[in-house]
């Protein structure tokens, strides 16, 4: 096979003539030992350290230096750091033992000789084998193709129920009749704000459905569109495509106090209706957006927040490992999140699958690199990589930001300048031991402690404007120095290969050119929320289709490549996505034509004939029961009990909190928000590797990646959960309790209640036999005969209340 | 009148079938070893921090010869402060801080050229429990029950004891199904400034207001319910998940409790385990869990130890360590011998990497991933055997090398597995637990 250059070769000249060699040779003899035996065990790839982002292994690295400049100035000594260092007459005291006199006159006379170094890195080129030609080619799949309007062959009076209708008749199957009115409403509750309707609600509805089940249907949609509640249910969705969460993950798990912002921001988005297109644009590139007020910038600088709040090893010591990592974090959420394209894999090699050439990856990379991303993260000295955060335009402080008055600010003051002195006299104290050829943890110790003091205190004035109101601080981006990507051969930092211009994946099409001195961040959001891409449009609205009916029309829903499942409807899809566009990216238009159609009226009854064609279900000839996802499930359980508080809490549990990474308060902080929070799941902190434990059990997606579909088991954990948790057991003493105050001493009337809150329903007449055994068996039991008498009756109650909750049918919808 | 949902709730449960194929191919375990394995469980001891080899079970002689002398990077080779000594028939040299388990020299199998690629503990963890550091793969234990199945459907396949904090990817089963991933019990503790271990315990497992002979008439009707859920036929195969957790929680709560209770070991068993001595009654615990565990039918049990970082104290700290551990492990070793468990049980003793033969201290080594030691036992290994070797200072493995994906190719092969070919088809692609690596060390088998 032809092998393709993506850019042309970068020739280096090794021979410089005579004098080079010379030089060569004094370095060869003299400085390539002295490096080796005294530096390159803290700055060098070899050892896969780079202390202070220096790398003495290479002429670059030696030239660029590290964080704090170029180690060598050629000829003129005084500039070059590394002089300093090894003399002991600055900042740095390196190595630790000084040199001896004779390595260090060495040293002068290659500096001061131009220091002419032979350790150019014969530049790697990496190759591509993905031609233009294979490029174009594959452009061909299905999902690269622009949508095409296709009418259905079936004539229904919604398109929707035809194309559904096409694909039965197709497979022989045939629709199965609508739903019973009270399922149908706990459907659409369900499904549109996440919360069961009460059974009065679901009463009414039956009567309008009776009289006229069209009508009944879109006004119990438009109202539930309406709700303020629809936003907590499709922003909950959406945050898992955003892999949101309150902390950083891994073993370093730092808080993130203001992530909340971004959680309220896509709340408010969903339930504004905010254009689907926007709404991305915003997320990608809202710093740079041009907008007419603070307020609005403010908002889209939150949204950014979208590209920081990923997870991050935050101990990693290689500086240009973890921003690789975080660049690669960020291109994988953009592109898999939002267009369904696996773009990361070509970070290693050319995309094995797909027609992305690894230089497509780093097009994409320079776009990110040339941006700066804020996420804060506490003060600690193993917080190797903790950032500022971004100042909002306007004053939106924190519910738990809190003012410091005068006084205190002088107090501050007075201790940061004492933290200061500490520090210098910490290090002064080390310095001494060292001459001394000790080496004392206590010295260290006191320098760790002195720098976080130093740290802290810096942080708490500055969080403050000169008046000592609180500032207003959010994570997101901000544009940096536009720069091009190095590929990596391999993927490996210490292996960079040619420059890439910035650009997008050449598999989608073409996108806008991007300005020499712009990052491409703005292009690249302009690009994806465009309606020529042939993706996000169709990604989007197969997310919604399968948070309607379990499953997508495509049911690998992050992977629309050649590795991902073929479309069941395609023209379906098609015709959806076009929709879409033309209706303004409106989600609620959307998802209003879904749920007012007969395919999703469908009842969920089985069928075994139906089962044994299509047994996945594909082709629609029911609406496959669903499993509550965790939240919903916990805000049924809490809103049955009566104790659901749906007023939105200001701020979170991890604001108050602050910054933090202490693994006993970031659990408390969760166990704690379990227990007392009343308010919805979206609400409650989401930490990594910390989540509330009943979110947790219940496959709540732990956030380390962009998934927009739940993982659906059944644990053991949760029939632990169920039948033992304090959570439970106090829902359904609560319950108990309620349904006892509203029918004092009629059994029965509290049972039926009771399958009314919970199903919705009725109990058979066995099913309230069976309830009332076990009423009675716990009432009678020796075990309780201490306990007065209405507190035995509730605890009868409770444990039958308990039952409901743990049953299968409760879960499901 | 009988309504329809009156009689499916009467009729016979517990046996009626609709015909449905409930099994979902995709989520099952493959369940079929690819040859006959030679271990059937595995017990690993994860020892976090990176534990020095050259004080352990790498003998170096070199090294005392040195002692004081510059090594590379121009620091002070540091000797080992503890004696070695030929120990069992097999004359493996182990060092005087295991009295104990020196005495079960002829069970080790010692990998002495260990390497990785990762100099940092939190990355290097992840590539040896997972073969990969940067992104979210399946463990090892969810891979193994992945390609062996469960043996005792009322305890969980994979239970990794008292994890630390933020290690749940080592035990995790990214995008295998989660019935593969392990099953945590316990947290480990910070108490007095150091990693500890509280007495593991699982979540949610007893009810603490109701009487146990109520809670089974209160699971009953549960049931009772979910099964007419279940025949109404409306609903979703899923519905024989619920069933199954249920009765699984409920075997759960019969079970671990007894397999917890280590009260019904005798005296001399717990004082084997060293649970009668105070430096070693917590990992003896963990380790006489294990057994107790494995000999139940758990297919892979994790154990973790802490606080292997030695930097300075080398002397004092190794040994406290050491003494935490010994008693425990060799008396896993010799029980699990004297129940015949041992030649189909894999028991894995490692840690991340290794650490210098140098010293920058003084009084410590530091971080050397390129050279360290690991030893598996039992489990159709080669006892008093050593593989591979570092070179004589043990900077850096020199023969026998194994990576973590040879390390991660030779366990699966021991189980009877072939790593090329135990994959998962996940985004489209087939994964492995090797990826494209991995070298089976065939000459540690037996």
């Amino acid at each position: 096979m032809k092998t393709w250059f993506t850019t042309s070769l970068l020739i280096v000249s090794l021979s410089q003539g005579a004098l080079a060699d010379e030089g060569t040779d004094f370095f060869e003899k003299k400085i390539r030992p002295a490096l080796e035996k005294y530096c390159y065990e803290c700055h060098s790839d070899r050892e896969n350290k780079i202390r202070g982002g220096l790398l003495v292994d290479t002429k670059n690295g030696l030239l660029q230096g590290g964080d704090s400049g170029p180690a060598i100035v050629p000829n003129k000594l005084q500039e070059s750091l590394l002089w300093d260092a090894i003399n002991h007459s600055g900042e740095f005291k390196m190595p630790k033992k000084k040199m001896p006199q004779e390595v260090i006159d060495d040293f002068k006379t290659w500096i001061t000789t131009g220091a002419p170094d032979p350790r150019v890195k014969q530049n790697v080129l990496v190759k591509t084998k993905v031609s233009p030609e294979s490029i174009s080619k594959a452009r061909g799949f299905w999902s690269l193709q622009a949508p095409v309007l296709k009418a259905p062959s079936t004539v229904l009076a919604k398109p929707i129920d035809a194309y559904i209708a096409d694909g039965l008749a197709q497979a022989g199957l045939v629709a199965t009749p609508p739903a019973a009115a009270a399922d149908l409403l706990t459907r659409l509750s369900f499904d549109l704000i996440g919360l069961p309707p009460s059974p009065e609600e679901v009463a009414a509805f039956a009567l309008d459905y009776k009289k006229n089940p069209e009508a009944a249907v879109a006004a119990a949609a438009d109202k539930l569109l309406a709700s303020p509640r629809f936003g907590e249910r499709w922003g909950r969705h959406w945050l898992d495509v955003a892999r949101y969460a309150e902390s950083s993950g891994r073993e370093f798990n730092s808080t993130y106090p203001n992530a909340w912002r971004y959680r309220d921001y896509v709340i408010a988005s969903f339930t504004a209706d905010k254009p689907y297109d926007q709404f991305l644009k915003e997320q990608i590139a809202g710093d740079l957006i041009k907008v007419k007020t603070d307020e609005e910038w403010a908002q889209n600088l939150i949204a950014t927040g979208f590209l920081a709040l990923g997870p991050k090893a935050l101990t990693n010591q290689d500086g240009r490992q973890f921003k690789a990592d975080l660049v690669d974090e960020q291109i994988d959420v953009v592109t898999r999140g939002l267009m369904g394209l696996t773009v990361s894999c070509a970070r290693c090699h050319d995309h094995k699958f797909e027609a992305i050439p690894q230089s497509d990856y780093y097009a994409l990379a320079g776009i990110f690199q040339s941006s700066q991303t804020y996420y804060g993260t506490v003060v600690g000295l193993q917080n190797r990589n903790r950032t500022s955060l971004i100042r909002l335009p306007v004053a939106l402080p924190s519910p738990h930001a809190k003012s410091i008055g005068s006084a205190e600010m002088a107090a501050l003051q007075k201790s940061l300048a004492e933290a200061k002195s500490e520090f210098q006299a910490a290090i002064q104290a080390r310095r001494e031991e060292q001459k001394k050829g000790a080496n004392s943890q206590a010295d260290l110790r006191r320098i760790t402690v002195a720098t976080r003091a130093v740290a802290e205190l810096e942080e708490k004035i500055n969080s403050v404007n000169a008046d000592g109101s609180p500032r207003s601080f959010c994570m997101g981006v901000q544009p940096g120095t536009p720069t091009q990507a190095k590929i990596l051969e391999r993927g490996e930092v210490s292996k960079p290969g040619q420059s890439i211009d910035r650009g997008f994946v050449q598999l989608i099409g073409a996108g806008p050119a991007i300005p020499k001195d712009a990052s491409g961040r703005l292009e690249l959001a302009n690009w994806i929320a465009s309606k020529n891409n042939p993706l996000t449009a169709r990604v989007m609205v197969n997310r919604v289709w399968m948070h309607l009916f379990g499953e997508g029309i495509v049911r690998s829903p992050e992977d629309f490549g050649v590795t991902g499942q073929a479309p069941s409807h395609p023209e379906l899809l098609d015709a959806l996505a076009l929709q879409f566009v033309q209706g303004g990216w409106s989600v609620k238009k959307l998802l209003r034509s879904i749920v007012t159609s007969n395919t999703y009226r469908q009842a969920s009854t089985f069928n075994s004939a139906a089962y044994a064609k299509d047994p996945q279900n594909e082709k629609l000839w029911r609406v496959s029961p669903r499993r509550l996802d965790a939240e919903a499930l916990r805000d049924r359980l809490l809103a049955v009990c009566g104790s659901l508080d749906l007023n939105p809490p200001k701020g979170s549990e991890v604001g108050k909190a602050g910054n933090s990474v202490l693994d006993p308060i970031l659990a408390r902080i969760s166990s704690n928000a379990s227990k007392q929070n009343t308010c919805r799941s979206i609400y409650l902190p989401v930490l990594r590797d910390k989540l509330p434990a009943m979110l947790d059990t219940f496959d709540m997606s732990d956030s380390m990646i962009a998934e927009s579909q739940r993982e659906r088991n059944s644990t053991a954990a949760q029939a632990l959960f169920m039948l033992n948790n304090e959570l439970i057991r106090d829902c359904s003493d609560s319950l108990a309790a309620r349904l006892r105050r509203d029918a004092p001493d009629k059994l029965d009337q509290q049972i039926e209640r009771a399958f009314q809150l919970c199903f919705l329903r009725a109990p058979s007449s066995l099913e309230l036999s069976g309830a009332k055994n076990l009423y009675g068996s716990v009432l009678r039991d020796a075990s309780l005969k201490d306990f007065k008498d209405p507190k035995r009756e509730t605890t009868a109650l409770s444990t039958v209340c308990q039952a409901l909750f743990a049953t299968a049918e409760f879960r499901f919808n | 009148m009988i309504t329809r949902r009156d009689f499916l709730f009467s009729s016979s449960f517990a046996t009626a079938s609709l015909g449905l194929d409930f099994s979902l191919a995709a989520a099952d375990s493959t369940g079929q070893p690819h040859f006959t394995p030679k271990a059937k469980r595995v017990i690993y001891l994860n020892m976090r921090g990176a534990p020095s080899h050259v004080d352990m079970f790498d003998y170096k002689p070199a090294l005392g010869k040195v002692n004081g002398k510059s090594g590379r990077n121009g620091r002070s080779l540091m000797g080992s402060p503890f004696a070695f000594k030929q120990q069992g028939k097999s004359g493996l040299w182990i060092s005087e801080l295991f009295p104990e388990l020196g005495k079960q020299a002829d069970q080790l199998c010692l990998l002495n050229g260990m390497y990785t690629d990762q100099p940092n503990h939190p990355q290097a963890q992840t590539k040896i429990h997972t073969g990969n550091f940067q992104f979210a793969r399946p463990s090892l234990g969810a891979w193994a029950l992945y390609g062996l199945g469960t043996v005792n459907p009322d305890l969980p396949g994979f239970i990794t004891l008292n994890p630390a904090s933020g290690s749940s990817p080592h035990y995790g089963s990214a995008f295998l199904p989660s019935k593969f991933q392990g099953t945590a019990i316990g947290r480990a503790q910070r108490a007095g400034g150091r990693l500890g271990s509280a007495a593991p315990q699982v979540a949610d497992i007893k009810n603490p207001d109701l009487a146990s002979k109520l809670q089974k008439q209160q699971l009953d009707f549960i049931q009772n319910l979910n099964q007419a859920e279940l025949k109404r036929g409306g609903k979703n195969p899923e519905i024989q998940g619920v069933i199954d957790s249920y009765d699984m929680a409920y075997s759960m709560q019969n079970t671990m409790p007894k397999l917890m209770d280590l009260s019904q070991e005798n005296k001399a068993t717990q004082a084997l385990y060293g649970i009668d001595k105070t430096e070693s009654a917590a990992f003896g615990r963990e380790c006489l869990l294990a057994r107790r565990m494995i000999e139940a039918g758990v297919r892979f049990v994790e154990l973790s130890h802490d606080n292997w970082d030695h930097h300075f104290n080398l002397k004092n700290d190794l040994t406290a360590r050491c003494g935490e551990i010994d008693r425990p492990i060799a008396g896993l070793l010799s029980d699990l011998k004297q129940r015949g468990l041992l030649k189909d049980t894999l028991v894995i003793w490692s840690g991340e990497f290794g650490r210098t033969p140098d010293s920058a201290s003084g009084n410590g080594r530091d971080h050397n991933f390129k050279g360290f030691t690991s030893w598996m036992a039992g489990g159709g290994v080669k006892g008093g055997f050593r593989y591979g070797a570092t070179d004589e200072l043990g900077y850096e493995a020199v023969d026998g090398r194994m990576d973590p994906h040879d390390f991660h190719a030779t366990i699966l092969h021991l189980l009877g597995l072939d790593h090329t070919k135990l994959t998962y088809n996940y985004a489209g692609r087939d994964f492995r637990l090797t990826d494209v690596f991995g070298k089976v060390a065939k000459d540690i088998v037996s």
